[in-house]
């Protein structure tokens, strides 16, 4: 059953989190980011909810081994069709084009798929190297940002996190991003934003000023992540 | 006071802020992102920032930045931040980012109210100074990072030159051994000349003793003749005795004292018979002084008589003489044991060398035959090698030196004698062109069969090589090779033979390719056969839903129909089944069962059948559940077969028994008949494909023989095992399948299956499928269940219909012409989400892969063709 009240947890702290927690996790070290995500994974296995991630692997091809490569020790037993590992940039885009509305759509089918299936909540994360890519239609990704706060308010995920490198972000996409999630994960540290406006606010006023595609360099990674 | 006050949601903006200064690698994305944050500030217009006289960004309305700040920064003063007064006075605030070593640039903040803004002017101020330490610790890092690198550099390089110093030693290294070893060569070559020249210097020793010898004898014999010339007597070397003509001793030397063992004195005068042996007689002792001729001297052995009664072998010559008128003789007495000791061992050795010279004879002759022997196997093997239809090699140990390569070899290979024969081993593959079975690699010299018989005594058997022929073409070969060795067991040489096996490498491929075949049109064969079936059993459906309006006997045909397409359904099924087997396309969706359900749900397939043939059915379950990981579906399926088969072959009014118990960690379900039995011959072949037993007239095969087949390969699927028994024909049968149990920490609740539907109500539904036969018999059906259909053939006419159809639910074909059912899926969803339109995807593909794509193009389920309408149904509640 899904518990819209209950206080959820990610794995990673102690500290608990209520349903519908949309997290920006700016982070600058592939390590700590493996371990956070493992966690965040494994706990919502453990509590028998839908897990999505959504990976973005250097080599397509690589996908099945995404989640090996974080260091996920799955449950002895999940349900058919709990996990749900898809790569991020086919999933976003599958047509090549991003549309935020139909990206919204499809996180609203999943959730309302695990309600029917019944799981006992979903959470999702997603990898984000692919927006540097240019895609058409990714400068509305801060739209879409804005929008999931809106989806979160009637389909209470358990969590989503957005995963971001800080070695690929310019000064003002942080800014942005900030404006955008209402809690951060910076070097393990989980902190309310004070910068962030609601979503109707931030539509209303900010969203034709915050055009993403002049935002996200296209520069490679400073990380170097095993592979 | 300017009457404006802190706010602590300000401050708490500028904490954050700073906290994600050091997220950003560089100055002028910290900048950026500081500029957006620090413009929330209370009486900020705008914010830039100066960094050695750049400014960012660059598009403000001022210049700021003193003249001098872009022209040469390291020569302005140290307090810069007095170049900036200026422009305060302008209403723009100045704050150098500094730390105690270093000026980094400037916070420049345009104010729009300067009362606002003054409260927070010692935050920037901390702010900035935390933005200078974080530049500079940043640019110590940096440098730390420049210098780490550099260390790195020296240490490869210095790494790389102790590699090369490590290189240049072990050259020293195997020069010295080499230096040691020319030396090691040279000393013995000199301790062998020392040997020699030693063995010289022994020789040249005795022949100078013996010339010693030799001078010392003449010196002695010109001394005795000197003394003779004195005393003949006294310096004799033999005894010397002279006697009288009456025999009587006269002179008597020392030397015949030393001879005889007695002093001159004791045999002065007295007769030389004393001196004699007793058994000598009178007679003889005088034939031995007897003289032949005048003046001649006479020799002759005798035995003399020692003063202690030994005798010894000596030799006298007697010669005659006058002195002065009187006949005397003059003995000489010669003591000549060692001579006839000489004389012994000289006819011994010749005996020997008698014996020696007959045995070497004989040697000579079994060598003689010897050679003939091996002369007449060398021509045997020549003319082998010439004639024989196989290529064959012989090789000489150590070093593989092929020695012989027989003409079919030659041939083979396409290379003449001069370029195989005499080769080492090392040129084995360059020469023969050799390649390892995949005739793509180039193996060593030591993985050639020939080596290793040679070198490690291996014999191999039924090995495939390739052999490359100088034009490029490539001949599999199939090899054997095995080690010579002599009497002795010592490995001398080694022989392979090898023979060209392309024309049977063609037949296993083309029957490979037959088999690949087959089974594309097995699967094939299945498929076209299901689609025709799905109409005929939703015409069934139709049917029976009028059931009321029909009269008995077309109820009966109804029943015929519908139990004939089912048993096809079946059959096309167990032939799909197999051929998604044989190609690995089928994946078991495994969980946690319990066994009496799976059993319960085979059992209810099949007793219709059993209640139509009369069979006494008897069912034994186990006391205690027993849980399994399996696919209950295929399990199910496993079970329904076996009961099929019973049915079957079993006659009317028959009795069949299933029983099922837990036996330590297996579950065991034996399915038991008393009908017609399988003969001896026919229970190894059993499980074979297309395998029918031996059936009397009154059981005709009913099937295609796949069942056993898949029964056998969904056991083995789930890691269990199934064994037919039966005591032969007219005996009865029984199939005993084992499967693991679920270990006892791992078994949970099964899932209960029991669900209470709601009950159905009218839906809108749209059915989209290209083939119209199905598209009309499904939209019929719906229509009799009393729902409101609309059909399409496209997805494009699908697209159509539904805005003014407004559908519940949408029945599409994936396999659609032109835009797939997926595409239909995902444009439907763009306006219908999911609680609006339920989406049902109808293919004849059932894999993982199939069921994934169908979620992801949006769709709610995914159901295989034929339909079934209880599946239908229960969609249609939900």
């Amino acid at each position: 059953m899904y518990k819209a009240q209950q206080k959820v947890s990610f794995g990673f702290t102690e500290k608990l989190f209520p349903a519908g927690t949309h997290m920006c996790y700016i982070y600058d070290d592939e390590m700590e980011r493996r371990k956070i995500m493992a966690k965040f994974i494994e706990s919502g296995l453990g509590s028998g909810e839908k897990v999505a991630y959504l990976a973005a692997p250097s080599d397509p091809k690589g996908i099945e081994d995404s989640l090996a490569i974080l260091g996920v020790k799955l449950p002895a037993t999940i349900r058919p069709g709990q996990m749900l590992l898809a790569d991020a940039e086919k999933t976003y885009c599958p047509d090549r084009t991003f549309v935020p509305e139909r990206t919204i759509e499809t996180w609203r089918a999943l959730y309302a798929r695990s309600r029917a299936a019944h799981f006992s909540g979903m959470r999702g994360a997603g990898e984000m190297a692919w927006i540097h890519k240019g895609i058409p239609g990714i400068e509305r990704w801060f739209d879409y940002e804005a929008m999931l706060n809106l989806l979160v308010r009637q389909c209470p995920f358990s969590g989503i996190i957005c995963q971001y490198d800080a070695g690929r972000l310019n000064g003002e996409a942080l800014y942005t991003l900030l404006t955008l999630h209402p809690l951060m994960l910076v070097r393990g540290q989980i902190a309310y934003s004070p910068y962030y406006r609601p979503p109707e606010h931030w539509l209303a006023d900010f969203s034709l000023n915050r055009a993403a595609a002049d935002m996200f360099s296209t520069r490679p990674s400073v990380q170097s992540p095993d592979p | 006071m300017t009457g404006f006050q802190v706010q602590a949601e300000v401050l708490g903006k500028l904490l954050v802020a700073q906290q994600f200064l050091d997220v950003l690698p560089a100055k002028e994305e910290k900048a950026s992102f500081m500029r957006q944050a620090l413009k929330e500030i209370p009486g900020v217009a705008d914010v830039h920032f100066c960094f050695q006289g750049l400014l960012l960004p660059g598009n403000a309305k001022y210049q700021p930045v003193h003249a001098q700040c872009g022209l040469d920064w390291e020569q302005l003063p140290r307090d810069i931040s007095q170049q900036c007064c200026a422009l305060e006075q302008l209403g723009v605030h100045c704050i150098a980012l500094r730390t105690a070593h270093s000026l980094y640039g400037f916070m420049i903040i345009s104010l729009e109210n300067a009362e606002k803004f003054s409260p927070y002017e010692p935050y920037l101020v901390n702010m900035a100074n935390a933005m200078a330490i974080l530049m500079e610790k940043r640019e110590l890092d940096e440098k730390a990072q420049k210098t780490l690198l550099n260390l790195e550099h020296q240490v490869a390089l210095r790494t790389a030159d102790l590699s090369r110093r490590n290189l240049e030693l072990q050259e020293e290294i195997q020069q010295r051994k080499q230096l040691e070893e020319a030396l090691s060569k040279a000393r013995e070559e000199s301790e062998a000349r020392v040997r020699e020249r030693t063995a010289e210097l022994v020789q040249t020793n005795r022949a100078l003793q013996r010339q010693i010898s030799e001078r010392q004898r003449v010196e002695k014999a010109l001394r005795l003749s000197e003394r003779r010339l004195h005393s003949i007597v006294s310096t004799a070397v033999d005894g010397i005795i002279v006697l009288d003509a009456q025999g009587q001793i006269e002179f008597f030397n020392p030397a015949a004292e030393e001879l005889f063992g007695c002093a001159a004195e004791q045999v002065m005068g007295r007769h030389i018979r004393m001196l004699m042996p007793a058994s000598y007689s009178e007679r003889y002792i005088d034939s031995l002084f007897r003289l032949d001729g005048e003046g001649q001297s006479v020799h002759k052995e005798a035995a003399g008589l020692r003063k202690n009664s030994s005798t010894f072998p000596m030799e006298l010559t007697v010669s005659e003489m006058q002195c002065e008128m009187v006949r005397k003789f003059t003995v000489i007495v010669r003591d000549i044991t060692e001579r006839k000791q000489a004389e012994a061992e000289h006819k011994r050795v010749l005996r020997q060398a008698e014996e020696e010279r007959r045995r070497a004879e004989a040697l000579a002759a079994e060598a003689e035959r010897r050679w003939r022997e091996a002369e007449e196997g060398r021509s045997i093997l020549e003319a082998l090698m010439e004639h024989i239809p196989e290529g064959i090699t012989i090789a000489d140990a150590p070093d593989v030196r092929i020695r012989k390569v027989s003409n079919y070899g030659r041939q083979m290979a396409g290379r003449s004698r001069e370029a195989l024969e005499g080769i080492p081993v090392e040129r084995h593959v360059a020469c023969w062109g050799l390649l390892r079975s995949d005739g793509i690699t180039s193996p060593s010299g030591e993985e050639l069969p020939l080596t290793r018989a040679v070198k490690q005594g291996e014999v191999v058997t039924e090995e495939e090589w390739v052999l490359q022929r100088p034009d490029g073409g490539k001949v599999p070969l199939l090899c054997n090779a095995g080690p010579i060795r002599d009497k002795e067991g010592r490995i001398t040489g080694g022989v392979i033979a090898w023979r060209d096996i392309t024309e049977r490498k063609r037949v296993e491929e083309a029957l490979k390719q037959a088999d690949r075949r087959k089974n594309e049109f097995l699967a094939t064969l299945g498929h076209e056969l299901r689609n025709p079936l799905a109409p005929i059993r939703m015409a069934v459906q139709i049917l029976r839903l009028h059931q009321d309006q029909l009269d008995h006997r077309l109820c009966q045909t109804v029943d015929l129909i519908d139990r004939q397409a089912q048993h096809m359904t079946r059959l096309v099924d167990d032939l799909l089944d197999v051929a998604r087997i044989v190609r690995g396309r089928i994946q078991l969706q495994k969980e946690t069962v319990e066994l009496s359900d799976v059993i319960a749900r085979a059992v209810e397939t099949i007793k219709p059948l059993m209640d139509t043939a009369d069979h006494q059915f008897i069912l034994t379950l186990p006391e205690q559940p027993i849980r399994l990981k399996a696919d209950s579906v295929r399990l199910a399926q496993v079970i329904s077969n076996l009961l099929h088969n019973a049915v079957k072959y079993t006659q009317p009014g028959g009795k069949i028994e299933l029983i099922a118990e837990g036996q330590g960690e297996e579950a065991i379900i034996r399915v038991r008949d008393n009908g017609v039995g399988i003969a001896a011959e026919m229970l190894p072949r059993i499980f074979d494909m297309f395998a029918q037993a031996d059936h009397s007239p009154n059981y005709a095969p009913a099937g295609l023989g796949l069942g056993l087949t898949l029964t056998q390969r969904l056991v083995k699927m789930h890691r269990g095992s199934i064994q037919a028994m039966s005591e032969g024909r007219g005996r009865g049968s029984e199939f005993i399948v084992r499967l693991p149990k679920l270990a006892e920490a791992e078994q949970e609740a099964a899932p209960s299956a029991d669900k209470v539907l709601p009950e159905a109500r009218a839906r809108r539904v749209l059915v989209v499928d290209d083939n119209a036969d199905v598209a009309a018999s499904l939209t019929m059906l719906l229509e009799m269940m009393g729902h409101k259909v609309r059909s399409a053939h496209a997805g494009a006419e699908a697209l159509e219909i539904v805005p003014a159809f407004a559908p519940d639910l949408a029945l599409i074909d994936i396999g659609l012409p032109g835009m797939s059912g997926h595409e239909v899926a995902r444009r439907l969803r763009v306006d219908y989400p999911p609680g609006k339109l339920k989406l049902i995807a109808m293919t004849g593909f059932g894999r993982d892969e199939d069921r994934l794509r169908s979620e992801q193009a949006g769709f709610d389920h995914h159901l295989l063709k034929p339909v079934e309408i209880e599946m239908l149904e229960t969609l249609l509640r939900s």
